[in-house]
């Protein structure tokens, strides 16, 4: 009788060891976290996804490869880029996704009372940010500059971008990562991913959720070596920019590489913003618009946009929430 | 033919202290393995604080920052340096110095990139939550 028990507790046993690591093994190859990093558009972008290793790492490949298409097609010092002969020879471009990108850009700086322009390498380059050496430009250098910057030189007629005067350059940086990003999530659904972030140097895009729980953002804090808390997200763009990315200090004064067309100077007012909403497009134009239409204004234009969510923090060190954010931002206390 | 005797049914259905025992393995081995399924992932994220290197997407270095130090990477091309459980580029031969302004770094999920040399640095934590990723 003794034998027969041990008998039947060692298939038991047998049973019970077999049937959880067959759902140890089920459950890893569900839940494989695929991640990937590839250097481009000036930084570093990281893709992770989660689901089947077949699936995912197909996907984040793809989506990586998408990516530097955009990246490839929207650079304006890539001579084979449509933008490239526009600015240089004057070609018009007929190109279906430029013209799309740029008619978000021109709808972004109809409705930011021109925040956003996309001319911002010209500035860059007068006030050398794009050089090893940036320095505090003449007056008359940038007012130089500001006269190529005339959205009235451009047209977009039977899907075809021209411009009516020579001199006018324009270029996508700040909207292009948008829609590197939007691009790569459609080829992570297609490809039947549903749960992936993709982290572009710092702008995010969570795409579902990360297994059962929603993913962690940390936000960083312009100022301090600290983060201003994070928050938890699905399915939303979050980006930032700020003035501590590319600065230099001259008499005291912090000149940093977010340009008020207007003035063509840095523009004033707030050290950081963090945008969000659902589409990584709008989140990206919106981030450098309403950094530079600053606090008071910008927050009131967030209040009347939906879905649209923002945290920023003044130069004064002040943190400002839009309404609906308020008490979504955990503290990192809980973290350290 | 005989089938199973009472008497042995009896016995078999009777509790005996080896059979006590065998409850108690099976037991302790489902709740082990159990343990080491779920819990597998938790086990590796109670390793200590450390800082993560990767060169072209290829992970070059794990750095444990308990201890500090200077730690030279691509042939002297950039000098890492650990203090106080934080991480900073000190010195890289690259023309912007991003990497360099952008200072410590030190809670999980934030990183110092420097795109000439395809470095990218970030932060792992053991302690939950952790960050999946950092705005800046």
């Amino acid at each position: 009788m003794k034998y027969k028990k041990t008998k039947l507790a060692g298939v038991l046993i047998a049973v019970v060891v077999i049937g959880l690591f067959a759902i140890r093994i089920y459950n890893s190859h569900r839940f494989h976290l695929e991640k990937q990093t590839r250097f481009m558009m000036d930084t570093y972008v990281t893709i992770y996804a989660v689901g089947p290793e077949k699936v995912t790492s197909r996907a984040v490949d793809l989506a990586m490869d998408r990516m530097q298409e955009v990246d490839a097609k929207f650079n304006i010092l890539n001579p084979k880029s449509p933008l490239y002969a526009f600015n240089h020879q004057g070609t018009s471009i007929s190109d279906p996704e430029i013209i799309t990108v740029v008619g978000l850009a021109l709808a972004v700086r109809g409705a930011s009372w021109g925040a956003f322009v996309l001319p911002v390498s010209a500035l860059s380059a007068v006030w050398g940010f794009f050089g090893d050496s940036p320095r505090l430009p003449r007056d008359q250098e940038i007012k130089a500059v500001l006269k190529n910057t005339g959205y009235k030189h451009l047209r977009i007629k039977d899907n075809t971008l021209k411009k009516t005067r020579k001199s006018i350059r324009i270029d996508l940086g700040g909207i292009a990562k948008g829609y590197a990003i939007e691009q790569a999530v459609k080829v992570l659904k297609k490809e039947g991913v549903t749960s992936a972030l993709i982290d572009a140097g710092g702008d995010v895009y969570a795409l579902g959720k990360k297994g059962g729980r929603l993913w962690k953002v940390g936000l960083r804090d312009p100022r301090g070596e600290e983060l201003l808390g994070y928050l938890e997200v699905e399915d939303l763009a979050i980006m930032g920019s700020g003035d501590y990315e590319r600065f230099f200090v001259k008499d005291g004064k912090r000149y940093h590489h977010i340009f008020d067309p207007k003035t063509g100077y840095p523009a004033r007012g707030l050290a950081g913003i963090t945008l969000i909403h659902p589409d990584p497009v709008v989140s990206d134009a919106w981030n450098t618009a309403l950094f530079v239409m600053g606090p008071e204004k910008g927050l009131e234009l967030v209040g009347r946009m939906p879905g649209m969510e923002t945290i920023m923090v003044t130069t004064e060190g002040k943190t400002l929430y839009s309404s609906g954010l308020k008490d979504q931002l955990q503290h990192i206390s809980k973290i350290e | 033919m005989k089938r199973d005797n009472p008497a042995g049914k009896e016995s078999f259905y009777r509790l005996t202290p080896f059979d006590v025992v065998l409850i108690v393995l099976i037991l302790f081995v489902s709740t082990g393995v159990i343990l080491f399924t779920e819990l597998g992932l938790n086990w590796q994220l109670s390793e200590t604080s450390e800082a993560v290197v990767y060169h072209e997407g290829k992970l070059l270095e794990h750095l444990s920052l308990d201890k500090d130090r200077e730690i030279t990477l691509l042939e002297g091309k950039m000098i890492l340096e650990i203090k106080d459980e934080r991480i900073r580029v000190k010195k890289s031969d690259c023309p912007r110095q991003i990497c360099v302004s952008r200072g410590w770094i030190k809670s999980s999920g934030q990183v110092i990139v420097c795109v000439p040399n395809k470095i990218l640095i970030e932060i792992k934590k053991p302690a939950a939550p952790l960050l999946d990723a950092v705005v800046s």
